[in-house]
Order: C-alpha cells, then sequence, then structure tokens
C-alpha cells in the first residue's frame, strides 16, 4: 500500500474528517443486536426511523427526570411540518474544532438533510447537504472549499420485513458501521459512511437469527472518469449471541482502472471478523482485518481496532480504542498502534458533544511518528 | 374386573409416601425470563425478574410472579409493558399452575429427569393451556429446575404490542430457573 509522508497524512485526515452518519453499534449494551429497528439502512446510519428518533431521547441521551413518552418534539424539526409516516426527514449538523498551534480550526463536517420515504413495500432515502471541505468521494459540485455532497440516494422495495433490495449510491456493507468515520479498518478498506459510499445493488437479509446484506458494486458514479471507478462487491453478515454478542464475517472485492490514491490500476481486497459484546454498561467492540491490494506489486497487510465504551451514566460515555494498520507486511515500515480517549456526551437527545484526544497516526500511515492529536466535535439533530 | 374395586388400590397408591410429596418452597436466587421478538430487524427483548414464588399445596404447584418486578432493560418500555399491555395495577400477577402428580422425578439411581407436563399460564386472569419443559436435577440440598413454555399475549387479552414501526410477535416464551428444596413442616422447629 503506498503511504503519504506524515504531514500529508495528517492534513489528508483532517480534511477527510467531514461527515458521517449515525450508527452506534455500541447500542448491543441495550439489546440491539441489529440495526433496522433504529436505522432506514438495514446495517445502521442513514436516516433515522421513528422509533430511533424516540431513542434517541429515550436511550441515547442523558435523561434530566423521569422516563417520558417522546412526544411531538422528537419529529423533525420537533414536528412543526407535521409529516406523513411515509416520510422521514432529518437535517444533521456536524462540526469539529482541531486545536493547532495559536489557532483553532473550525470544520463544517456536515451540514445534511437525509429523507427516506416507506409506502408499502417502496423504500428510499437519500441526503444532500454541504461540506466547508474534505467528503472528496460525496461531492457533486467542484468547488475549492465549499461544496454540496450527497452521500446516499437510493430506491428500494421490501416484500417482507426480512428484505430489502435496494440500488443506488449506498453505504458498503463490510465490518462495524460507526460513525467514527478515521477508524483505521475504515480508512483502509474504504467503507466509511462519511464518502466512501458506492453505487451498485445491495440485498440485506435479517431473517432474525442473523443479519447479512451484499452489495454489487458498480462504481462511484461521483467520480470520473470511469476508470476511477471500482467494480466488485462487499458482504457482512453477523450472527448474534443472545442479547449481548454478535459476531460476524466481511469481505470486500473492488478493482478499477486508476485507482483514485494511486493513480494505477488497482484490486482491493479486505476480509475481516468482527464482533460486539456488551456487560453491563460497558460495550466492547473490535475489528479485524486481512488486506490484499494488488498494484504494480502485490501486497498483504492487516487492520483492526478494539474499544471499550463504558456509559458511565446514561448519555456520558469513555471510550478507549485502539487502533492499528499496516497495509504492506513486506515492506520496512511497521504499523503504528493509535490509542485514543474519548468522552462523548448526549447532552441533549438533539445534540451531542464529543472530546478525542490520540497519540498515534491517522490513515493508515506505518512508519509514520507517531503524534499527539485532539478533537473537539458537535453534532446537531433536527 | 369391577372397576369399582380400582378405587381403593387407586387410594392406596395416591396415599403412597413419595419422596415428590413433600412440599416445596423457592430456594436462592430465582431467575424467570420473558423472551419475545420483534421486528423489523431481530430485535429480542427480554423481560427478566427474580421475583418467583412458589406455593405448593401437596396436589398443584402454583407459580407467582409480580409483573411490576419484570424489567426489560429500557425504563420506558417497563411502563408501556406494565401500564398498556399488562395492566399490572388491575392485574399484578402472572401464574403458572400444574399438577404434582403430572410431575416425572428422577428414575431411581438417576440424578435428573427432562420432561413435559401442561400447565395453566394465567395473565390478566386470562389462562392458557401451556406445555412446559422442565430439567430437573438433584443436589444436594433438593433440586435445580430449569423450565420453559411458549405463550401467547392475545389468549390473555394482550393487544399486540406495537410502538413507533416495531411490532412485537404476540408468541412469547418463558423460561424459569430456580432452585427448590421441601419446606419445613408446620409445627417443627427449623
Amino acid at each position: 500500500m503506498s503511504r503519504l509522508p506524515v504531514p500529508a497524512a495528517l492534513l489528508a485526515a483532517l480534511l477527510a474528517l467531514p461527515g458521517t452518519a449515525f450508527a452506534y453499534p455500541d447500542m448491543i449494551r441495550h439489546g440491539y443486536t441489529g440495526c433496522a429497528q433504529c436505522h432506514t439502512d438495514p446495517s445502521g446510519g442513514g436516516v433515522l426511523t421513528a422509533y430511533g428518533r424516540a431513542q434517541t431521547e429515550v436511550l441515547l441521551a442523558t435523561p434530566y427526570g423521569a422516563p417520558r413518552e417522546p412526544g411531538k418534539e422528537a419529529e423533525f424539526l420537533f414536528g412543526a411540518l407535521g409529516l406523513p409516516g411515509a416520510l422521514a426527514l432529518q437535517g444533521d449538523v456536524r462540526s469539529v474544532f482541531v486545536p493547532r498551534p495559536g489557532a483553532l480550526r473550525y470544520i463544517l463536517m456536515q451540514a445534511d438533510l437525509r429523507g427516506a420515504v416507506s409506502a408499502g413495500i417502496l423504500r428510499a432515502g437519500g441526503s444532500l447537504g454541504a461540506v466547508s471541505e474534505g467528503a472528496h468521494m460525496a461531492r457533486v459540485t467542484t468547488g475549492d472549499t465549499w461544496n454540496a455532497v450527497s452521500r446516499e440516494h437510493w430506491l428500494g422495495i421490501a416484500p417482507s420485513d426480512a428484505w430489502l433490495v435496494r440500488a443506488g449510491r449506498m453505504n458498503l456493507p463490510f465490518g462495524l458501521r460507526t460513525e467514527q468515520h478515521l477508524l483505521d479498518p475504515r480508512v483502509a478498506t474504504r467503507t466509511d459512511t462519511n464518502d466512501d459510499q458506492q453505487f451498485g445493488v445491495a440485498v440485506a437479509w435479517e431473517p432474525g437469527f442473523l443479519r447479512a446484506e451484499v452489495m454489487g458494486i458498480a462504481g462511484n458514479l461521483q467520480v470520473s472518469p470511469d476508470d476511477f471507478r471500482e467494480r466488485g462487491a462487499a458482504g457482512a453478515a453477523a450472527l448474534p449471541i443472545g442479547n449481548d454478542v454478535e459476531v460476524g464475517v466481511a469481505g470486500l472485492y473492488a478493482t478499477s482502472h486508476l485507482d483514485v490514491e494511486t493513480l494505477q490500476a488497482r484490486t482491493r481486497q479486505a476480509y475481516g471478523l468482527f464482533g460486539r459484546a456488551a456487560a453491563g454498561p460497558v460495550a466492547i467492540l473490535g475489528e479485524g482485518d486481512l488486506l490484499l491490494d494488488r498494484q504494480a506489486s502485490a501486497a498483504t497487510g492487516a487492520t483492526g481496532f478494539l474499544q471499550a465504551d463504558w456509559e458511565a451514566v446514561q448519555g456520558v460515555h469513555v471510550l478507549g480504542t485502539g487502533e492499528w494498520c499496516d497495509g504492506d507486511f513486506g515492506d520496512s515500515a511497521g504499523g503504528v498502534p493509535t490509542a485514543t480517549l474519548s468522552v462523548h456526551w448526549f447532552a441533549w437527545y438533539r445534540a451531542d458533544l464529543r472530546l478525542d484526544g490520540m497519540r498515534g497516526v491517522l490513515y493508515c500511515t506505518p512508519g509514520a511518528d507517531p503524534q499527539w492529536m485532539g478533537l473537539a466535535s458537535f453534532h446537531l439533530l433536527l | 374386573m369391577n372397576p369399582a374395586r380400582l378405587v381403593p388400590l387407586v387410594a392406596l397408591c395416591l396415599a403412597l409416601p413419595r419422596e415428590s410429596e413433600a412440599a416445596w418452597k423457592v430456594f436462592g436466587k430465582s431467575k424467570v425470563v420473558f423472551h419475545a421478538d420483534a421486528t423489523p430487524g431481530a430485535l429480542d427483548i427480554e423481560g427478566v425478574t427474580s421475583d418467583l414464588a412458589l406455593d405448593d399445596d401437596g396436589t398443584r404447584l402454583l407459580f407467582t410472579v409480580r409483573m411490576d418486578t419484570v424489567e426489560t432493560g429500557i425504563a420506558l418500555r417497563d411502563d408501556h409493558m406494565r401500564k398498556n399491555f399488562v395492566q399490572t395495577d388491575v392485574h399484578p400477577l402472572l401464574t403458572l399452575e400444574m399438577p404434582r402428580a403430572a410431575l416425572s422425578l428422577p428414575a431411581a439411581g438417576a440424578t435428573q429427569v427432562t420432561a413435559t407436563v401442561n400447565g395453566a399460564f394465567t395473565v390478566r386472569g386470562q389462562a392458557e393451556e401451556v406445555p412446559v419443559t422442565y430439567t430437573m436435577t438433584q443436589e444436594k440440598a433438593g433440586w435445580k429446575i430449569r423450565a420453559s413454555f411458549p405463550f401467547d399475549v392475545t389468549k390473555h387479552g394482550i393487544a399486540i404490542p406495537s410502538y413507533l414501526g416495531v411490532t412485537v410477535a404476540p408468541a412469547m416464551t418463558a423460561e424459569v430457573t430456580f432452585r427448590a428444596v421441601d419446606a419445613q413442616p408446620q409445627g417443627t422447629a427449623p
């Protein structure tokens, strides 16, 4: 795997920060091994369902009194529009502050309006928004700084509760779907929810004893010319064990005539195991992926992460994360472990704050010197 | 044979002292888990309590759970279950009743038996006959018993629970784990 020099990698990482989707795999602590109750995307993320919006108040946010029924204010724009039941709308605004020597850099990571339709067996979903920088692979405009982005837009049919067939631009089913899109496995496999979506056809199946989704990849049609577009397939299947453990497998094959990073013909493969478990207020998330990369020469590598998420009191999470990535075992640059300590507070059911302090490297840059880094991010849900 | 001649024989058999005839009481910590599946997706909701009482009058076993003690892990969901569906203010208890004589005990020389017995499962005052499959294991002091049975909430006058698009299947299961020991005969010192 090619590697960027450290400053370039850090800059690339910061530019890549914008925009993620809701996807909190630590919800397994509440017995949610599946995703479809709260998300229109069967593998997590995307527009929240009505049930999911209610859970932001019931389960995610710090309560300030006795449990109460989420009211009309749980709906989009606090219920001001009175949307029909078949239509879900959602606004997400995410910002990040990056401390730098003598300055505090601000990035608007996400300002998306998302929508989903569920009428009979018909399903649809999409998003349109703006970012101040980054999210290159989701852009629909070509400005130097501010750009419009559309991360998802798809149509589908759900012949039953267990099946969903979709076509369009969608998140790739691979590994643990999480809003932490800079995790090494998400970066190394290009399967984040920020801008790594691809066009294709996806089939999701959740019969009760497992959840699975496979997707035929037709490429990112928001990138041109066609030589840059990857073709292939991705899939993931996860098996719940009881209510508090889930284990899964994932695979990815993608090939292009010109890779968007290396400008070489490239075939990427990734095969991984992932899992989630909960014990009281602690959720453990982990993933390990084998990386097979063929460009001018072949490379074999691996990446993974392990995270402990302790919900000290409802809505306040203390997270410890270790991650590692080495795209090529055959070269002299070894993978550099990155350790992150985070505090994530869902202060209100419409807003959450997160602080991350880390030491290591970003963006799967083996051989780079580890550095101290910090981020403060803020999310507003409308 | 004149069937009337069998009556004293049956009465004699019933009067024979057997180990199982000593009244049982629940001993130690019990666990009762109600499982419900919900769609879309796979959501297994568990309602858990350690509140289990057993009344053994020598002819029937009556297990009782106070529904207000059942917790699903989400306070609002507990509230819905108690107020909207089980209506625990009016129907605070659920019971499982089964004839004592129908229970199978381990054969001579064995320490464990697995069997199925029909019981009357009552929720909200409405009874449903359920097949209770149980495993009894003899321990130093009494028995360890694991039992489970399916039930259908619609047979107890409970509407199919549905909340913001997530619908719970009416077919549920109950799992019970407890230890039972012989109760001290009344009037004897412990």
